[in-house]
């Protein structure tokens, strides 16, 4: 069972392995120069452009994190922002809550022309659920030792 | 004996008096403007614009210096380069712009980049892996060129060319390079996963800066502003600016360790390029990377180099930023709106300012026009339109101001177009109405906190001339 729990561990983390290669791009509004002054964040979601607007800006007060919470995040330096930016740019759209504010979409969106990885993901998941049922399988027939 | 006691104590009392005023008096930043169009062959059109960025406050002309345009293409025998009278070299353009930024009442900075091709390093890769240039231009041939420029406008040369029109006039400021962490502008930047384009141009720079000083005992060399982003996995294309100044100085890893340095960096003003991606108040995401409100990672770096001799003189160097823009919309639809383009520009002064910096270099005065790609291939962060017409940030270049709460109190700051009274004022039901006046010196600078509660539009006033009115929302920071 440790050998199945290993296996799918390994497939899971192999899976978003290249999208964690992938840099995310921001680019300065209107600038004429962009591929020399832009921004790149590793991220495991894949290529994602934040949205400079103030909608993105703000995503973080409306995101997941509370506004005590981002603050503290941002005293503990650029690993503290870095981390309040990246919590605020993978959120989900959220409905309102305390503050009646209308739910707010993250701010994020994929790079024009990128097409993410589509039905791939799912076919993926599938392959390693089948995977793991198949070794597991082969084990209890004995045909695969401890 | 009493009365000299007597006087002694009541000079010492004025004194008292007198000291934390002075010390109390904010630091001045020096306003800069870049632009194409002051180094254009054309003296009226030169005329023209470098007299609009007069008009617009600005005190520096950044003027760029393409080595491979002055010196010859190949040196012929005989060549000096290190003598700026040596016939093979054409300083047309360069002397009318100097001339005329300095007529202007303009101090010129002189930005050197770009190496003839004879004097680019050997195993030149093609154009399209380098830029002409690029490549690892050669030390010994920028310090005589840089010797050469420093001799030209050092206030005592006499053109033979024209020699009744007496000297040419002194430049003080010299940079060395732009954003030498870009493979657009030095290569190699790696080679392998080794980082090796800092020591070239630790190199490059020693070599101007023992050039300029041969010439210049008081000029002042300026190292290249760095590009504000870079990418953080060995070979890219661009280096992250704290990776380069590491290395640049000698020191390893976050900590800072002093490593050997035979040779250490010299230089006189620190600068760095923080074009930002968002908002000025927004740091980078990486922590390698420095834009607008990060300048506090390459102070520490310069700091711990002077402390441990790994930047020589070992004293304190001044901080500049010697290239920012937003573009605006109109006219480039994919700029930032004008209320917005101005508010940034006010907002990154004080920012830098903040942080110490001792100048701030806008990109430019005027829109470029758009070409045949439309307004992708061209700059529109011009404090004027192309056609002239001024913008807001216009307007903020001469008078910046900002205005938000901080803490709980209301900051507010500006540099005045000219030292007297400045008048801030906060918008009523009824009109403008005063909320401090403030007396500004030399520095035209001004900075209070005061305690006003609730959304706030202000704007400062001096005399006729009025900054960009300011909005601070209830309960929060300044806008953004």
């Amino acid at each position: 069972m440790g050998k199945i729990a290993t296996l799918a561990l390994l497939l899971m983390l192999a899976v978003p392995a290249p999208a964690a290669a992938v840099a995310r791009v921001v680019v300065p509004p209107g600038n004429s120069e962009a591929d020399q002054y832009f921004q790149t964040v590793p991220t495991a979601t894949g290529p994602r452009t934040p949205d400079p607007s103030k909608d993105a800006r703000d995503a973080v007060r409306d995101g997941a994190l509370s506004a005590g919470t981002e603050r503290a995040l941002r005293q503990r330096g650029p690993a503290g922002l870095a981390l309040a930016t990246a919590v605020a740019q993978t959120a989900g759209p959220r409905g309102g809550g305390a503050s009646g504010r209308p739910a707010r979409q993250a701010a994020v969106a994929r790079i024009p022309g990128d097409p993410g990885m589509g039905t791939l993901f799912p076919l993926l998941l599938a392959l390693t659920a089948a995977a793991a049922l198949a070794f597991f399988a082969a084990r209890r027939r004995g045909l695969v030792s401890r | 004996m009493r009365r000299a006691a007597a006087l002694l104590a009541l000079v010492a009392l004025a004194l008292a008096l007198v000291v934390p005023a002075a010390a109390a008096t904010p630091r001045g930043i020096r306003m800069g403007l870049a632009e194409p169009a002051f180094g254009s062959p054309d003296p009226g059109l030169r005329g023209e614009w470098l007299a609009r960025a007069r008009g617009a406050g600005a005190e520096l002309a950044l003027l760029g210096v393409n080595w491979s345009a002055v010196a010859p293409s190949a040196p012929p025998a005989g060549f000096d380069a290190a003598d700026p009278a040596d016939p093979a070299y054409d300083w047309a353009a360069l002397d009318g712009a100097v001339v005329d930024a300095v007529a202007q009442g303009l101090a010129p900075v002189l930005n050197v980049q770009s190496a003839p091709a004879w004097a680019e390093g050997p195993g030149r890769p093609s154009a399209a892996e380098a830029p002409p240039g690029t490549w690892m231009p050669q030390p010994a041939a920028l310090g005589s060129f840089a010797r050469a420029l420093a001799a030209r406008y050092s206030g005592g040369f006499a053109d033979p060319a024209d020699p009744g029109a007496g000297p040419l006039p002194r430049v003080r400021y010299f940079q060395v390079w732009a954003e030498q962490n870009l493979s657009v502008h030095l290569n190699p930047l790696w080679q392998g996963r080794r980082l090796v384009a800092p020591r070239h141009y630790r190199a490059m720079l020693n070599a101007a800066y023992a050039g300029v000083h041969a010439a210049q005992p008081g000029a002042r060399v300026i190292v290249g502003g760095l590009a504000p982003y870079g990418d953080a996995v060995a070979g890219g294309s661009r280096v992250p600016p704290v990776w380069f100044w590491r290395s640049l100085l000698c020191l390893r890893g976050a900590r800072l360790k002093p490593a050997r340095c035979p040779e250490p960096a010299r230089f006189d003003i620190a600068a760095h390029n923080p074009i930002d991606v968002w908002g000025p108040r927004r740091g980078a995401v990486n922590s390698a990377d420095v834009s607008v409100p990060d300048i506090g990672r390459l102070a520490r770096i310069v700091r711990r180099a002077v402390a441990t001799k790994r930047v020589l003189p070992a004293r304190r160097k001044p901080f500049w930023a010697t290239e920012l823009w937003w573009d605006s919309n109109p006219p480039d639809p994919h700029g930032v709106p004008l209320r917005r383009h101005a508010r940034f520009l006010a907002e990154s002064v004080f920012e830098l300012w903040r942080q110490g910096a001792g100048a701030y270099v806008w990109w430019y005065l005027r829109d470029q026009a758009p070409g045949a790609a439309g307004y992708a291939a061209t700059q529109q962060s011009g404090l004027l339109y192309h056609d002239g017409a001024p913008k807001p940030a216009y307007r903020a270049f001469q008078f910046p101001f900002v205005a938000r709460r901080e803490r709980g109190r209301l900051l507010l700051w500006g540099r005045a177009p000219a030292p007297g009274a400045v008048v801030v004022e906060r918008r009523t039901p009824g009109g403008w109405v005063r909320l401090a006046r403030v007396e500004v010196g030399r520095a035209r600078v001004f900075l209070l906190r005061l305690d006003a509660a609730g959304p706030l539009r202000a704007r400062a006033r001096q005399g006729k001339d009025s900054s960009v009115p300011a909005t601070v929302p209830a309960g929060k920071g300044g806008p953004q």
